[in-house]
């Protein structure tokens, strides 16, 4: 029987009858922790009240969230009426009182360099952990680098494929904007104090005949190495063909986040300006999402909560 | 072994394979879905473009170059997509592309072939455009991309003739059959000033206008002192006597005015009063006034669609005012406001009021019936009306509403003609034409069709540069 049963796997494998999940494509979201007590939240707020959120793309869908659960719109409603204008400039709109709250990626040095001349006091508080992971085709047969071979990419140390045990293909190490969320972590957790070497640049058109010339953007070709957020590469960007690596034997993974064994680690927050009156929707609305329903409503939407 | 073999029938015919469909329920009954004209559409999510068709389908889709949609009396005939290679510094600091080029493909997205040119504008059966190395403007023949001249200036179409020069923009040039072929010739004592009535080319000789057909053959001889295009086979030119409304194929005067013939009508026309004071007057063919006041130069609409004016609308004293008003000077409307009319069928029209003091518009639906305003809602934090473009103007029976949710974001609705609410809280709206609209809905990106439903759609979240 045993042996039957080995010969029936290892048929089922031949034939591809059990399916193994693709990297990526197939992740879903977790399901709510077992034995965890639903807390239903009461909408506190009216839509007339609600106050200009603002923050990063890969915070859309906790926006909407939020917004749902803080005034009782339908969840296709909310997505419909969120929106945001991405990390750098919702910094300089909650300093400059054109926002009112954000959710929201940590702030490049750039930007953080503007803040401090604009001069505005926030508070700034923590509430979910997403991780900065790094991005190759499907195809490419690395499977995981350490840091420091990471840096030695971006600094131009290697630059073969084949030097990681990979094909003998010129690595394409892209690289994101000084002031993108991506960017901001990619330095903060990464390089750190190490310059990276100047990233692969492109010429577009701008639509007056001129070419302007810009970051070249990741293209997930077989040389290809690029950078993302987790959440947003896994559950929010669409397009299929593409593999995380992991980082020091570690895969990215809502588990590994979590438990803190991924190594390229930082929370996202909300944001309130300091001068923002007690009681204020925005106010409130930051409080809420530090209690144990805000928190639940982090989790509910795929994100993983900070420890408060 | 018997229970082994079971085993794998009842794997095989539950499908389990990845490469086997899931089982799924039965589809639902589909719904009628809103039929969409036979068209290509374009949709452009940064510096990608596809080429969608009325099915939903990608004909063609690209990352690497510009695509604009071809077309011919409104209708998709192919496609172009700008490429360009190398990049050099001009003499003012500029970084412009060593080469372009515009690849050509079909409807069905077939590359058919190239030509080495800036941009491609189609006229009829021809693509002309600037080629950037030689610096010269050129024409090729659309169906299989031959060169059929260089350093052109004027192209147009003259009926279903092209003409073309090659010197000046009023030098005298030649007119070209649909493959190329020179059909006729302007003479070269001649100048030439564009076309009129979509079939005459305007020719001048010794300081004197007349109308050539691209036979060669003159319809109005090199007379008048000045030829302006008009309506209903008519041209108005000045001679001597004043201005006349002339009937190009016969030549008979219709209607006759000391001074400049605006627009006209079967029965009527709009003629000036003081044209450096922008005054016009509505008169009979006889010269019987028609209406009161004088007004502005008047917006024309032609709400039937039958190549007539219906309805025009005007400023009135000395743009305090506004009227609109039928040919046989009806008045449908008067304002005391200088407002801005946009008619949209022959029962409903646009106003819109600017208050400068108070910084704020009021946007009005009036029935043209019954001559009655009703404001419209302000649904928005400064909400705006307007109506739909497409590539033939006006786009009647739909109009736009837009501004700022209660998070203060842009959104835009689509309105029909009767002010009924097609299609709300839409982000980044582009009128692709036909009633299809390119848009995002939530996290949802796409063409979207004037039922909700959607012609083709993406996530919004296409690219790993998102923040």
């Amino acid at each position: 029987m045993k042996k039957l049963l080995t010969i029936f796997l290892s048929l089922c494998l031949l034939t591809g009858c059990v399916y193994i999940p693709a990297e990526r494509t197939d992740i879903q979201k977790p399901e709510a922790a077992e034995n965890t007590e639903t807390i239903e939240t009461q909408p506190f707020l009216t839509l007339e009240d609600y106050p200009k959120m603002d923050g990063s793309t890969a915070n859309l869908p906790l926006m909407a969230a939020v917004l749902s659960a803080a005034t009782g719109m339908e969840r296709a409603d909310a997505e419909n009426t969120v929106d945001c204008t991405t990390t750098p400039y919702a910094w300089e709109c909650l300093a400059r009182g054109e926002a009112d709250i954000l959710l929201v990626y940590e702030a490049a040095e750039d930007t953080k360099a503007l803040l401090d001349e604009i001069g505005t006091e926030m508070e700034i508080t923590p509430i979910g952990l997403d991780a900065l992971v790094f991005i190759v085709n499907e195809q490419n047969p690395v499977q995981s680098m350490t840091q420091e071979e990471l840096r030695a990419v971006y600094t131009g140390q290697i630059t073969n494929w084949k030097e990681l045990g990979g094909e003998d293909l010129d690595i394409t190490a892209f690289q994101r904007v000084a002031t993108s969320g991506s960017q901001s972590l990619f330095m903060k957790l990464l390089m750190k104090d190490t310059a990276p070497m100047e990233a692969p640049k492109e010429f577009a058109p701008s639509g007056m005949g001129e070419l302007i010339e810009g970051l070249a953007a990741y293209n997930n070709e077989g040389s290809a190495l690029g950078y993302s957020v987790f959440y947003y590469a896994s559950y929010m960007y669409a397009k299929p063909g593409l593999r995380f690596l992991a980082v020091d034997g570690v895969a990215p993974s809502d588990e590994t986040i979590a438990d803190r064994t991924y190594p390229l680690l930082n929370p996202f927050y909300v944001a309130i300006r300091a001068d923002e009156p007690e009681g204020s929707p925005a106010r409130q609305l930051r409080d809420w999402l530090l209690t144990e329903e805000g928190t639940q409503v982090i989790a509910e939407a795929g994100y993983i909560p900070y420890p408060q | 072994m018997r229970f082994f073999f079971l085993l794998l029938a009842l794997l095989c015919m539950t499908g389990c394979s990845p490469d086997a469909p899931p089982v799924d329920a039965p589809p639902p009954a589909a719904e009628e879905e809103a039929a969409v004209p036979q068209d290509l559409y374009l949709y452009m999510d940064g510096s990608r473009y596809l080429a969608i068709d009325q099915d939903g389908n990608i004909v063609l889709e690209t990352t690497d170059g510009q695509m604009a949609i071809l077309r011919t009396a409104g209708i998709a005939s192919g496609i172009a997509v700008q490429r360009s290679e190398g990049v050099k510094t001009d003499g003012y600091g500029w970084t412009t592309p060593e080469k372009t080029w515009c690849d050509i493909y079909s409807v069905t997205g077939a590359y058919e072939y190239s030509v080495p040119l800036n941009y491609v504008n189609l006229l009829d059966n021809f693509l002309s455009g600037y080629d950037m190395e030689a610096e010269t403007s050129k024409l090729y023949r659309r169906s299989d991309g031959e060169l059929i001249m260089d350093g052109i200036h004027a192209c147009y179409a003259v009926g279903d003739y092209i003409y073309v020069n090659q010197n000046d923009w009023s030098a005298p040039g030649m007119f070209l059959d649909s493959r190329g072929e020179i059909a006729a010739r302007v003479p070269e004592d001649c100048t030439t000033a564009g076309s009129v009535l979509d079939q005459y080319l305007i020719v001048v000789r010794d300081g004197l206008t007349g109308l050539m057909r691209p036979d060669g053959t003159m319809a109005l001889p090199c007379i008048y002192q000045e030829l302006r295009t008009g309506q209903l086979g008519c041209v108005c030119v000045r001679d001597e006597n004043g201005w006349h409304a002339v009937d190009v194929e016969t030549g008979a005067v219709r209607f006759s005015s000391p001074t400049f013939i605006q627009y006209l009508l079967p029965e009527a026309a709009i003629v000036a009063v003081d044209q450096e004071k922008n005054a016009y007057r509505l008169v009979a063919l006889d010269g019987t006034p028609l209406m009161e006041q004088t007004f502005s130069w008047p917006s024309v609409y032609d709400v039937e669609n039958d190549g007539q004016a219906e309805l025009f609308s005007a400023s009135i004293n000395d743009y305090t005012g506004t009227v609109v008003f039928k040919p046989d000077g009806t008045v449908v409307y008067e304002t005391a406001d200088d407002c801005y009319v946009t008619v949209l069928s022959g029962e409903t029209a646009l106003i819109s009021r600017y208050f400068s003091d108070e910084n704020r518009n009021l946007w009005t639906w009036l029935d043209l019936q019954q001559g009655t305003e009703t404001p419209l809602p302000s649904v928005y934090e400064n909400t705006y009306y307007n109506p739909l473009y497409s590539e033939a103007g006006i786009e009647q029976g739909l109009l736009s509403r837009g501004g700022t949710n209660e998070l203060g974001w842009y959104r835009t609705d689509i309105l029909d003609a009767d002010g009924n609410v097609l299609l709300e809280g839409l982000q980044d709206m582009i009128y692709r034409g036909n009633g299809i609209f390119q848009c995002r809905r939530g996290f949802t990106s796409g063409l979207l069709k004037p039922d909700g439903t959607w012609l083709y759609e993406e996530s919004c979240f296409s690219s790993l540069n998102d923040n």
